[in-house]
């Protein structure tokens, strides 16, 4: 008896179950648990090349055999090298992607980048004003906030430049694509030019540290940076399933989502928080890696479509898988010298951005 | 129901909506007419909780200023004189996206709602690749599934177009304003927009016409559309007869005087 109520239940469900034309959910689920494979796989990889010739065998017996005295260098270079920049690279990349995605649909324009127009280097500012001033004029706030300095201060500059962005580029509800590239461009000119008068402040040794931080590189990958600016990622992520439908509605527009019953004002302001904290603790650990969050969304929309609730987490996936992959990259293309990633993504993410603006020539002109 | 009290919007410092008190039923097509920029949308607009107004709005007895974006939504379901959509959503997806408020699943819905507007296996298209028209036709869908009961909870589902039928053929014209027209046979409100008014005096129950931000006249279509009220309002003569097998009156422009 059970079998045929089962049999009989069946064709209902089977029917919903096969997807009907232009429904891409099936397609995006797929998708996501091959990435999530592809990233698994990235990862094992990464743990695996370096300067260092450590192999898969080494690495395992290095993690099997904790006390095993031989296995001790590459222990220290597997714990305190290549796992916590798997770990950082996997948080980046997926913040970067994650923003972009999220200023795309917020913006309602495919050419939104927190590095392009100048969110990332909002967050630059308030890092470098942390790391010059931190020591001197600001340092209650790098008492009060320790770690979290660095990632608050920067996630405070990405705020203030999206805030601003959507202000000038958003009227009666439009956001016009050409004003927030351009106002990005001026604010992005403003914001150097700020980082500019506190590196004209900056001593000898915060220079070194300024130069090679904002080139953007995961090699300063300890674990107390990871946590804290990690933290930050992992917390904003987590609002991100709540804003997902908000966010497909605001293709419509504004006045449509809020008649579909969206609190439009509320999401946006969520959805400007969720970026510049995503983007501002990821600058902060990283500096400024460019282009993750326009190639990865597009990509993504190629093959699954724009619907959030699966871009957003397909993004995170293939951003951290991206961001693994360039890192390898940068890790071993001058070995033992180091690249610094974000001209790797630049290389990369530059020529794709121009595809971009060719193909999609004719939106610029709403 | 749906009442205003002394209904005021201003846009920036123009008062464009002055001092409307009017009611429109469930089970009833209410047209608003008018000449352009007589408040015609901003009156839909205030009364679907877009913009803020002075006075007094309802729907189904809840003041629409006060009311959050998801109880609107239950309600009532609006469909814009333009829409766009940003990115490359499937019509499906666009349709879907009518539920969101109800949080249900929608299961066969999407594509009944296509059915009603003539775009029966349009679902797997992208909304970017279709004509005006059909783009029209799929919003009106989506606008559909959002009230897709006329009648819930024992209260009426309300339907805000604004002018639904502008880049539609006749025949296009004539089935979407029949899908309007059942909806409110149905038990559900329906007020629209129409500058047609030979649709209007067709389909309507009732019709609003405004004339410079106020209305000029409420009534039944044989109230309403009279050759000297007509005049007054679009500023031409045009000529109400009746056909003698049809019972509805049309208009006939008589010229145009510039």
């Amino acid at each position: 008896m059970t079998e045929f109520s089962e049999s009989t239940a069946r064709p209902a469900t089977g029917a919903r179950n096969a997807p009907l034309p232009g429904d891409r959910r099936a397609i995006a689920r797929l998708t996501i648990a091959f990435l999530l494979v592809f990233y698994l796989v990235i990862a094992v990889i990464s743990l695996n090349i370096g300067a260092a010739q450590i192999s898969l065998s080494d690495a395992l017996s290095a993690f099997t055999s904790p006390n095993d005295t031989s296995g001790a260098r590459d222990r220290i270079i597997l714990f305190d090298i290549r796992l916590p920049r798997l770990f950082l690279g996997t948080l980046i990349g997926a913040a970067l992607a994650v923003s972009g995605a999220i200023l795309q649909s917020l913006f309602r324009n495919p050419l939104a980048d927190p590095g392009l127009i100048g969110i990332s280097a909002g967050a630059s500012f308030g890092a470098v004003l942390m790391i010059v001033l931190g020591g001197a004029s600001l340092s209650f706030i790098s008492i009060t906030l320790g770690l979290f300095a660095l990632p608050v201060m920067s996630f405070l500059g990405a705020l203030i430049v999206t805030f601003l962005l959507y202000r000038i580029s958003t009227r009666n509800g439009r956001t016009s694509i050409v004003t927030m590239l351009l106002a990005g461009i001026a604010l992005q000119a403003f914001a150097f030019a700020l980082t500019g008068v506190l590196i004209f402040l900056a001593d000898d040794q915060q220079l070194r540290d300024l130069t090679f931080w904002s080139l953007g590189s995961l090699a300063g990958a300890t674990w107390p940076k990871i946590f804290a600016s990690g933290s930050i990622i992992v917390l904003s992520m987590a609002t991100l399933p709540f804003l997902a439908t908000g966010l497909n509605a605001m293709a419509l527009g504004e006045a449509t989502a809020f008649h579909l019953g969206i609190p439009v004002q509320k999401l946006k302001n969520a959805a400007i928080t969720v970026t510049a904290a995503a983007t501002g603790a990821a600058v902060a650990v990283s500096g400024g890696i460019g282009f993750v969050g326009i190639v990865v969304p597009h990509l993504l929309r190629l093959l699954i479509g724009p619907d959030n609730r699966y871009l957003i987490p397909a993004s995170a996936i293939l951003g951290a898988c991206l961001m693994i992959f360039a890192d390898m990259i940068a890790r071993t293309i001058v070995a033992p010298a180091e690249m610094p990633i974000g001209i790797i993504t630049a290389l990369a993410g530059a020529p794709f951005f121009i595809w971009l603006l060719v193909r999609k020539r004719g939106i610029l002109e709403t | 129901m749906i009442t205003t009290r002394g209904l005021s919007v201003k846009l920036g410092t123009k008062q464009v909506v002055g001092d409307i008190t009017l009611e429109a039923d469930a089970g009833a097509l209410t047209a608003v007419i008018g000449p352009n920029g007589s408040g015609k949308t901003s009156l839909l607009r205030a009364l679907a909780g877009e913009i803020p107004y002075t006075g007094s709005a309802t729907i189904n007895n809840d003041e629409v200023s006060v009311t959050p974006a998801w109880k609107l939504a239950m309600n009532r379901a609006v469909l814009p004189q333009f829409s766009t959509v940003m990115f490359p959503f499937t019509v499906r997806e666009v349709v879907s996206m009518g539920g969101l408020a109800s949080k249900k699943d929608l299961n066969d819905v999407p594509e009944q709602a296509l059915t009603k507007v003539g775009l029966s296996g349009f679902g797997g298209r992208k909304y970017e690749e279709l004509s005006g028209g059909e783009q029209q036709r799929v919003q009106f869908a989506r606008v559909l599934v959002q009230v897709w009961k006329p009648v819930k909870d024992k209260k009426p589902s309300w339907l805000f177009l604004d002018e639904p039928i502008s880049s539609l053929d006749i025949q296009h014209q004539l089935a979407i304003m029949n899908v309007a027209r059942d909806f409110s046979r149905n038990g559900g409100g329906v007020i629209s927009i129409l500058h047609d008014l030979n649709i209007a005096a067709m389909f309507a129950d009732k019709i609003i016409l405004m004339l410079e931000g106020t209305a000029l006249r409420i009534g039944k279509p044989a109230e309403v559309l009279k050759d000297s009220i007509l005049k007054q309002a679009f500023n031409c003569d045009l000529k109400v007869g009746k056909a003698p097998s049809n019972p509805k009156q049309f208009i006939l422009p008589q010229s145009v005087d510039l």
